[in-house]
């Protein structure tokens, strides 16, 4: 397939480019400068998009209301296996402070800290989780929540009140998790 | 001319006549003519218009209408009538007003009172579906939305579920009622019932559908907490299993990963802070020291005590002042790392400070074999000699 560059939204190639080189998440639900810009781009052009970046090394993949760029061959590091596994205690924490933590979920730092405040058993698993060097409950929620914006699953909306909102990306990790078989 | 109810209408007509809805809320009805007297600023015919307030022509009096009272009821905190039960509850009353009635006219006596009662309760009944309807959607959304608790929202969801069913059960039973009356309110031959009967007909078609709506939303509230819940459970195992480090063999987490295409971020290595790594080789290091210990006694050198740059800069840039550490350490009678943890040495690097003054002075130190806990590391006790 022959691809002009012409054509393929050229004003975003150079914004796709760097997202891919930081290994960062297009979501549609992002308020973020640009992001939702360039997730409505791709979709526009979704088939050159793929060609264009499979001619250097990269998969374009598409999920629900997000886009990722894996890496064409894939190399098997465990850096991959420790992160998910990372994220079978966060995920766990999160759903069990709030069973509607999920895509799309908006909160405020001290709302989750009130539910944490309130829940002894949470408390101690949260204490429990390893990496978190943490006095206090809004330091561990402080802290989790930076896990999240950093691996680009949650959002600050609203600097002057605290609040964020889940993004789409967040599915990344919890349809993986949904899907482990245990063998009983 | 079409009746406009748009939301500031009603709100400055409510405003207007709030006194005479406080009155009117007290007592069941009151005389038209001393209320407008009385409050002559009230709007009190857009009140009528817009069915804030009823006005009974033939007593020339008003009352409260059915939903102004509901809604102020509920407001107070007084609302315990508008149960699904009291629509049963209200068919009953009306059974009875209609066997009065009956009575009254057998007898040739004046049924009038009977007849207000009728066109009371069968004016309520509307209004008790409306709300039930209202209250268990609003129930049922939050409980989906807010209720953090799993367990506790699927029960609220249930109780939804079942609610919305009685209250199709109940829209039911009035309709059969109006039917099997059909023959009798005919009878009774009075605009006002025949108006309310329309007004009843008329609400419950448009309810029921909303009846339906509200039920499937809730199936689907509970068929995806369902979900929600499973995917807790299965978090709670994997937590559990990892924690019995039997992750890897009793799931396909492995297989899953290495098949899965992974954002690049993911497929990176990570950095390890230097202080984990120095961590692992506690052992290692301890070996180390013992081994040199005895180098420098065989050769009787000098050991070198000088920062190593490359060292210094794998943790982060953040230097310390070691040699007055180290005075001061031995100045003290704390072991190495509570000493440390008391000094204010920044959390994440205590463990790189601790390890960082053991080589460097292991001369001057003495390593027991017991170990201390410090932020959920162990540090093996260091004195000084």
């Amino acid at each position: 397939m022959l691809i002009d560059t012409k054509e393929l939204l050229p004003q975003y190639l150079q914004k796709i480019y760097n997202i891919i080189l930081k290994g960062e998440f297009i979501n549609e639900n992002s308020s973020k400068k640009g992001n939702n810009e360039i997730y409505e781009a791709i979709v526009s052009k979704e088939v050159e998009v793929r060609e264009y970046f499979r001619a250097i090394g990269y998969i374009l993949i598409r999920r629900e209301g997000y886009f990722y760029f894996a890496h064409d061959d894939a190399p098997n590091t465990p850096s991959a296996l420790e992160r998910v596994v990372d994220y079978i205690e966060i995920a766990n924490f999160l759903k069990m402070l709030d069973s509607n933590f999920g895509v799309g979920y908006r909160f405020r730092l001290d709302s989750v800290e009130n539910l944490l405040n309130n829940n002894i058993e949470l408390q101690e698993i949260v204490s429990q989780m390893k990496g978190l060097n943490a006095n206090t409950n809004r330091e561990y929620i402080q802290k989790i929540i930076d896990r999240l914006r950093k691996d680009g699953f949650v959002e600050e909306q609203n600097s002057t009140n605290g609040e964020y909102v889940v993004l789409n990306s967040y599915d990344y990790i919890e349809s993986f998790l949904n899907e482990i078989d245990v063998y009983e | 001319m079409a009746l406009n109810k748009n939301i500031i209408d009603i709100i400055q007509t409510q405003n207007s006549c709030r006194d005479v809805i406080q009155e009117l809320y007290t007592y069941e009805t009151r005389p038209n003519d001393i209320l407008r007297d009385t409050y002559k600023n009230a709007k009190i015919d857009d009140a009528i218009r817009l069915d804030i307030i009823e006005y009974d022509a033939l007593e020339d009096e008003l009352s409260l209408s059915s939903d102004t009272e509901e809604y102020y009821k509920t407001r107070l905190g007084q609302n315990d009538e508008t149960t699904i039960s009291s629509i049963d509850d209200k068919i009953s009353k009306l059974k009875i007003q209609l066997n009065y009635y009956n009575k009254r006219v057998t007898a040739g006596e004046d049924a009038y009172k009977e007849i207000r009662a009728i066109s009371k309760l069968l004016n309520q009944i509307p209004t008790i579906l409306r709300y039930n309807l209202y209250t268990i959607s609003s129930n049922s959304i939050f409980a989906f939305k807010n209720e953090p608790n799993f367990d506790i929202k699927m029960d609220k969801l249930k109780l939804s579920k079942k609610e919305i069913q009685q209250l199709i059960q109940a829209s039911i039973s009035v309709d059969r009622f109006l039917k099997e009356q059909k023959n009798f309110f005919k009878s009774i031959n009075n605009t006002r019932i025949n108006h309310l009967i329309l007004k009843i007909n008329k609400n419950t078609l448009e309810l029921e559908y909303s009846f339906r709506m509200l039920y499937e939303e809730i199936k689907k509230f509970i068929n995806k907490s369902i979900k929600d819940g499973e995917f807790i459970k299965k978090l709670q195992k994997l937590r559990e299993l990892k924690q019995q480090n039997q992750l890897f063999i009793k799931t396909d987490i492995q297989e899953r990963v290495s098949k899965q295409k992974h954002i690049v971020s993911f497929v990176k290595e990570r950095k390890i802070h230097p202080d984990d790594r120095v961590f692992e080789y506690i052992d290692t290091i301890q070996e180390s020291i013992k081994k040199r210990q005895i180098e420098l006694q065989d050769t009787k050198e000098e050991a070198e005590l000088s920062y190593d740059i490359d060292e210094l800069e794998e943790i982060e840039k953040t230097l310390y002042n070691y040699p007055k550490l180290h005075k001061e350490f031995l100045a003290q009678d704390d072991d190495l790392a509570t000493f440390l943890y008391k000094n204010g040495i920044d959390r994440a690097k205590l463990l790189g400070v601790f390890v960082r003054l053991l080589k460097h002075n292991f001369l001057e130190y003495e390593v027991g074999d017991d170990f201390i806990e410090i932020d959920k590391r162990k540090y093996i006790i260091v004195k000084g000699l």
